[in-house]
């Protein structure tokens, strides 16, 4: 090792750690009596690639001090300094043998004892000041300090002792903090270009920070550190495995990743696609002679363990005696993740890319597949082997990278809904540690740039048009359908979900605050645009279209995984969409089996499986947005919604917009269409359309702000005012003239009220839901309710023909063709009271001033057969209606 | 002097990368003073013609290893993980363009110089697919005993043909390769090892190009000319008599089918924003087809560069697929995944009764989403990339419309019924004289690449035809009949028809006539 342990101790205990450090083949027989040994550092993502890198072994050749180690076996771990290097750090000329300029990273003039003086510096000194001016330097904005003082906290010496109070090991640095602060700027090219040495360096800085804190911390007798609890705490310490984590670089592409990135740090994002399941890998064996029980362990040395071909104590010396004694052995987390390039991120016309991703120990089942990750790791190279058997290399290479640090979430679209994932079970973005952005949000690598984002955001939202702009910039190209626009705008926003487990429930059931939204038209209304816009947009959006989806496609799978072979679940569309928007074109086509499905995720929000025993239910918290055709694929307007869509009522009343799309004929506004066509088609260019819209990143950005940032709480007038509408719109129901009486509104229809008028108040990012955004949202219902729920022979809203799918006034109409049936089968009959059914249709039709129609007609016979009135005697033209008295 | 560059180039184009590298200059710009030196000596279309050409008849093992190739393919996948590879050894040889095959760089105990590795991108390229045999030279495909490898990557995974794999050193190049261009790859052929994500441990040598230059393919594979003015006979003439020859030999003498048949032909993407996009024709009426070739298979296979045929039937539709998947991060291929410019006959003709499965319904819904958008999703792990196509769709029906898909023309065949519309024994497709025959392709190929603007006239023209058609529509909607209303999309049909057959006569601009 490169620190001599002649250096003074402080603690015994740390004198203790570095005998177990110093020579894995000097244990004691029988380690299990030993002293709770200090863990090796072992970082998985730094080491088992040096030892398989030619890179390592380029180094290797050369006499380095660190090489120079007589231990072969800890060649691996040449880089753990000894807990006690520490002190002789700050002492420039240490007591070493050996020139300092050795002690240098090689090939280069990096000398390590400096890389690690400035990063204590940098711990000890950085202040939020220094960052701030970085940023007023570069034109971001931040958010301004509350006081002097906040500018002048030493920033991580805080985050140092959150680290040991709440028992974590992993600090979280942003890079660009350690390149602001002028003491440690070397240090930010150093950490980036030789992240493999410089790394485990700062880790080993940090432990020592660690210890020196909370001595400090003990002697001042601060809460909780005073006694015996300080002397525990500081032992504790010292048992544990410290980690720097680095993020905050900007990203690069995976396609722009090439070789000269070897060995360095880089950042790219990326979509999971695929993740092995955890792979334990073997640090440390443990081998035992089977005849003199002398134990031997062997660490992993070039991503292999050299099994001792004999014991190694001289007495006994006898050959293939070692064996493995495997539960002794030491295992650390490992997987694999293949990550693809993001559809945002692919230039056009290109296939994505995908690279291997190797994340350790705390890293390990951070990501699942689908997530999108920002990675900040070591990009490598490692030379192929012509055959795994032989030990011949080709002067071919495989690369991929290590992962220091991985971030959920990143990329262009909107994240996933926040409030759908639970605070403590799913770690939240960022891997556990301190010193992220997530836990203190000033510091964050992207704070700056969100901070200018938020502040555009925020301007945005005081523009008196915002609601309009914004319902604009949805699908741009498609002309019109303003209303749609604005509906599918507040679905984007959403309501905020709630629970009522506050109120008493108990983790009661959860209040969806997704709205759900149907475009229903007739074909060629630029519907499928629109919904393809949206899944653009959308966070988790997953698009799919009836035809093409089976139940299995929108719910779950249950498949065998190609690496493990094992049966695993595989998600289809809606558990994919969780917290993000679901679009399903072709709606009226899928089938039945399908369609049953969305039942339980509309209202429940949950999917149940039960197939192949792997029985369970899947969170599906997500928003569908559907487009459908009417039947006979052009709407009839002389028929009522629920004739029209061949969709069961009790869905159809499971959305809470329901939009015709029509295709009207009228000549302006054909001429009008044509002229904008045809001019379109004369010119190699289109027309420019309204140039005041967001652009899709910036739109994709506000929505996001806006979800995770807004939870609008209604006020009291608001809520007076929902309480108004509700009532008004079931009012609309009642007609002075007749006593019968139709529903309009039901208390559906109060909760889609809520959502909207919530969706309405966060686009306007205000945290109250107020008068205002109650009236638009009662006028979007109004809107919808009058094109969907307008009962064709009465001109008048009535809600139970999407419940029930028969309005009020068919009903009246179906009373009076009964009575008329009735009286036709009295006066007509002969004496068997026989009459035929043609005769029936025949006579009513004569009677009537409308045309009976058929499926009416059916209907109220059905029903009389039913109630044992009449009896309907042979088949098809040859029936006979008979009554019975 | 240049024939010995060229001669040396030919038989040992190692020695000249080599010297090349020799010559001193900087390692970094080498692929590209590469690609320059190789595609200045081959310049002359002799000298290109000298050079070996790889096709399915070529039996690659007569090849020596390391022979300098030819090779006209489609870019089939560009999502090859890229390799990284010494650019320069220890003795001085350079790396790269495949001479580090079979050659063990000596143990890995060896330093390497990091500043010594140099990427290059790997893509997967196939013959052309559906190219006719008249633009290949004349020679017939022979059916081969010889099984091409990877025949999953290949859209018509049962016809016979060549798939290897391209390695290119220019990532400017390299950069710009989509999938289904069209290049004719230069360069050293060798048996690499293909990799897979999914077959780490064990991988099968397949035949692969070092790329040392690459020329693109122009999408009517013939380069053509509009307007052309070498036509031997009055352009007219040719038009009356190809549109005669269809006509009378594929579609039993229905012109006017022909005619429409010429104008789908000669369609392409012309703009995205506003779509202008291929017209999609069905020809109706075909009856059953007892197993015979439909004729216009076989006419349009004489006339266009490249037309492949789909046979829609319940078999293809269920278990073949269609669009391109990436499976364990392999891109397979689909029949849709076809070059830029291609015909694609979907018929119908063979089709039975029985049950479409869940993939057949996809597959028929990509079929008609790829007619009606002209981009095809190839289908990723998480996510779908949508890549721009431009095929022409024919669909041959056997009944009076097409049981699947909705295209922008409906024609339904009316001929002299004995004349038949499938290639009878007794009957076979008489083709013109060889001249009649160039000139009728020329014309074609011209008319496709053709750039033809409406006058005012032909707009204001069709507009009002458009508004007179929709009160018409509407006032017959009134008496109850309400499938014949016009939509803007008829509009748009109108368009395109009268741009299409001005192209096809062949003028610059269209004017009213014809509509």
């Amino acid at each position: 090792m490169a620190f001599p342990s002649s250096s003074p101790t402080k603690t015994p205990r740390r004198s203790q750690g570095n005998a177990m450090d110093s020579d894995p083949l000097d244990f004691p027989s029988s380690p299990a009596a030993a002293p709770p040994q200090t863990p090796r550092h072992r970082r998985g993502d730094i080491h088992p690639s040096i030892n398989i890198t030619p890179s390592s072994s380029a180094r290797r050749a050369r006499p380095t001090p660190r090489s120079r180690n007589d231990n072969l076996n800890s060649d691996g771990t040449h880089l753990d300094i000894p807990m006690s290097s520490a002190p002789n750090l700050s002492a420039a000329p240490a007591p070493s043998d050996e020139p300092d300029e050795i002690r240098a990273i090689w090939g280069t003039t990096v000398s390590l004892s400096d890389t690690m003086k400035m990063f204590r510096d940098f711990i000890q000194g950085f202040k939020p000041k220094y960052r701030a001016t970085h940023d007023r330097e570069n034109g971001i904005k931040s958010k301004p300090f509350q006081s002097v003082e906040e500018a002048e906290v030493l920033l991580y010496e805080k985050y140092l002792r959150q680290m040991r109070r709440t028992g974590e090991t992993n600090l979280n640095i942003d890079i660009v903090n350690i390149m602001v602060y002028p003491p440690s700027k070397k240090l930010h090219t150093q950490l980036t270009k030789y992240p493999q040495e410089v790394i485990p360096v700062m880790d080993q800085v940090l432990k020592d920070l660690m210890v020196e804190l909370a001595e400090v911390d003990h002697r001042a007798g601060e809460e909780g550190m005073e006694g015996t609890d300080g002397e525990e705490e500081i032992a504790d310490i010292i048992s544990k495995v410290y980690k720097v984590r680095p993020f905050g670089l900007p990203s690069v592409n995976m396609r722009n990743l090439n070789p000269a990135d070897t060995d360095k740090l880089v950042c790219i994002k990326g979509l999971v696609i695929r993740a092995t399941p955890v792979i334990p890998d073997m640090k440390v064996a443990f081998f035992r002679c089977l005849t003199c029980q002398h134990t031997v362990q062997v660490e992993i040395d070039r991503g292999k363990i050299e099994e001792p071909a004999r014991c190694s104590r001289e007495v006994c010396n006898q050959l293939g005696t070692m064996t493995l004694i495997h539960n002794r052995c030491e295992f650390a987390d490992r997987q694999v993740i293949r990550l693809q390039e993001t559809p945002d991120a692919v230039p056009d016309g290109q296939t994505p890319h995908t690279v291997s991703l190797s994340v350790y120990d705390e890293l390990v089942d951070v990501a699942k597949p689908g997530d999108r990750l920002v990675i900040t790791g070591v990009f490598r190279s490692v030379a192929a082997r012509v055959n795994p058997r032989m030990r011949t290399m080709k002067s071919l290479f495989k690369t991929y990278i290590d992962a220091v640090h991985v971030k959920l979430g990143g990329g262009g679209a909107l994240g996933f809904d926040k409030s759908t994932r639970p605070a403590q079970g799913d770690r939240p973005s960022g891997v556990a540690g301190v010193g992220d952005g997530n836990d203190d949000e000033e510091i964050d690598g992207q704070e700056s740039r969100k901070a200018e984002m938020e502040r555009r955001i925020r301007e945005l939202s005081h523009r008196d048009d915002i609601y309009e702009m914004l319902a604009r910039s949805v699908a741009p190209s498609i002309w019109e359908m303003d209303d749609v626009k604005k509906g599918i705008l507040l679905q984007l926003f959403g309501g905020t979900n709630k629970s009522v487990s506050r109120g008493g429930g108990g983790g009661g059931p959860r209040y969806r605050g997704d709205i759900n939204v149907l475009l229903v038209g007739d074909p060629g209304t630029s519907k499928s645009q629109i919904l393809q816009y949206v899944h653009k947009i959308a966070p988790r959006g997953v698009y799919t279209s009836g035809k093409g989806s089976s139940a299995v496609g929108l719910t779950a799978y249950v498949t065998r995984d190609p690496d493990t072979k094992q049966l695993v679940l595989e998600s289809g569309a809606l558990v994919l969409s969780d917290g993000g928007v679901c679009c399903i074109d072709e709606f009226d086509k899928m089938s039945d089996a399908t369609r049953s499905v969305l039942h339980e995720v509309m209202e429940q929000q949950t999917v149940s499986i039960a197939k192949a025993g792997i029985i369970t239910t899947l969170n599906a918290r997500t928003s569908i947005l559907a487009a459908a055709n009417p039947v006979g694929s052009k709407y009839d307007v002389d028929l009522p919604v629920t004739r029209n869509i061949d969709l069961p009522p009790t869905l159809i009343s499971r959305f809470d917009l329901l939009y015709l799309v029509l295709d009207q004929i009228d000549e302006n506004l054909d001429r009008k269409l044509a002229q904008h066509l045809v001019s379109l088609y004369l010119e190699d260019r289109p027309m420019g359309g309204n140039q005041d819209v967001l652009q899709l990143p910036e739109l994709s950005a506000y929505i996001d702000f806006a979800r995770n940032h807004v939870n609008p709480v209604i006020t009291e007038q608001a809520g007076e005012e929902l309480v108004a509408c509700y009532v008004e719109m079931r009012k609309l129901g009642e007609d002075p003239r007749g006593n019968e009486k139709r529903i309009t509104a039901t208390t559906r229809q109060l909760e889609s009220m809520i959502r909207l008028s919530e969706g309405h108040a966060r686009m306007r990012l205000s945290d109250y839901v107020e008068l205002e955004d109650v009236r638009e949202a009662s006028r979007l219902m109004k809107e919808a309710i009058r094109t969907s729920a307008m009962d064709p022979r009465t001109g008048k809203i009535d809600m139970s023909l999407l419940n029930t799918g028969t309005g009020s006034g068919q009903r009246k109409m179906r009373d009076d063709l009964r009575k008329a049936i009735l009286d036709v089968l009295n006066t007509s009959g002969n004496k068997n009271r026989n009459v035929k059914w043609g005769e029936v249709v025949r006579q009513l039709n004569e009677q009537s001033s409308v045309k009976v129609d058929t499926a009416d007609f059916n209907e109220v016979v059905k029903v009389l057969e039913n109630e044992g009135l009449i009896k309907v005697i042979g088949e098809r033209e040859k029936r006979v209606i008979r009554k019975i008295d | 002097m240049v024939s010995s560059i060229l001669v040396d180039a030919l038989a040992h184009p190692s020695q000249a990368i080599q010297d090349l590298a020799d010559d001193g200059g900087d390692l970094n710009e080498l692929p590209i003073r590469v690609s320059k030196y190789f595609s200045d000596v081959f310049a002359s279309p002799d000298a290109f013609n000298e050079i070996t050409v790889l096709d399915p008849n070529t039996p690659l093992e007569s090849l020596k290893p390391r022979t300098l190739v030819r090779f006209d393919g489609m870019v089939q996948d560009t999502a090859c993980s890229p390799e990284i590879y010494l650019s320069r050894r220890d003795d001085g040889r350079v790396g790269g363009w495949g001479s580090y095959e079979h050659d063990d760089a000596g143990d890995d105990t060896k330093p390497v110089d990091y500043n010594l590795l140099r990427e290059c991108n790997v893509v997967w390229a196939v013959s052309i697919p559906g190219q006719s045999s008249w633009c290949r030279g004349g020679s017939e495909v022979a059916s081969t005993d010889s099984k091409p490898l990877l025949p999953h990557k290949y859209p018509h995974p049962s016809s016979p043909h060549l798939g290897l794999q391209v390695k290119v050193y220019d990532s400017t190049f390299s950069e710009s390769l989509r999938t289904t261009d069209l290049h004719s790859f230069v360069g050293v052929l060798t048996s690499d090892p293909w990799h897979t994500a999914s077959d780490a441990g064990s991988s099968t040598l397949v035949p692969t190009i070092h790329l040392l230059f690459a020329r693109k393919i122009a999408p009517t594979l013939v380069p053509r000319a509009f307007p052309d003015s070498s036509f031997e006979s009055p352009v007219q003439e040719v038009r009356e008599q190809l549109v005669a020859w269809i006509a009378d030999e594929a579609l039993a003498g229905d012109k006017l089918a022909a005619e429409w048949v010429l104008i789908s032909l000669v369609s392409k993407v012309q703009s995205r924003t506003p779509p202008i996009l291929p017209l999609s024709l069905t020809l109706s009426g075909y009856g059953a087809s007892k197993g015979q070739r439909p004729r216009l298979i076989e006419v349009l296979s004489h006339l266009v560069p490249m037309v492949s045929v789909l046979p829609i039937t319940l078999d293809t539709v269920n278990t073949t697929a269609f669009v391109p998947e990436s499976k364990d991060e392999d891109l397979h291929s689909g029949w849709l995944q076809q070059p830029k410019g291609s015909l694609c006959v979907l018929s119908e003709v063979a089709l039975d009764e029985g049950t479409v499965s869940e993939k057949g319904v996809y597959n028929l819904r990509m079929v008609q989403e790829t007619m009606a958008t002209q981009t095809l999703d190839y289908v990723f792990p998480f996510s779908q990339f949508s890549f721009e196509a431009d095929i022409n769709f024919i669909v041959l029906a056997s009944g009076r419309k097409s049981a699947f898909f909705q295209t922008q023309l409906q024609i339904p065949v009316q001929g002299a019924a004995e004349a038949g519309l499938y290639i009878a024994d007794n009957r076979p497709v008489r083709l013109p004289s060889p001249q009649a025959l160039s000139e009728y392709r020329k014309l074609i190929g011209g008319a496709k690449i053709a750039n033809v603007t409406l006058d005012e006239r032909t707009a204001n023209f069709i507009q009002d035809d458009f508004v007179k058609a929709r009160q018409a529509g509407a006032s017959r909607k009134n008496a109850g009949n309400t499938d014949n209303t016009v939509t803007p999309d008829d509009l748009i049909v109108r368009m395109m028809a009268a741009r299409l057959l001005a192209a096809s006569y062949p003028q610059t601009r269209s004017d009213g006539r014809g509509l």
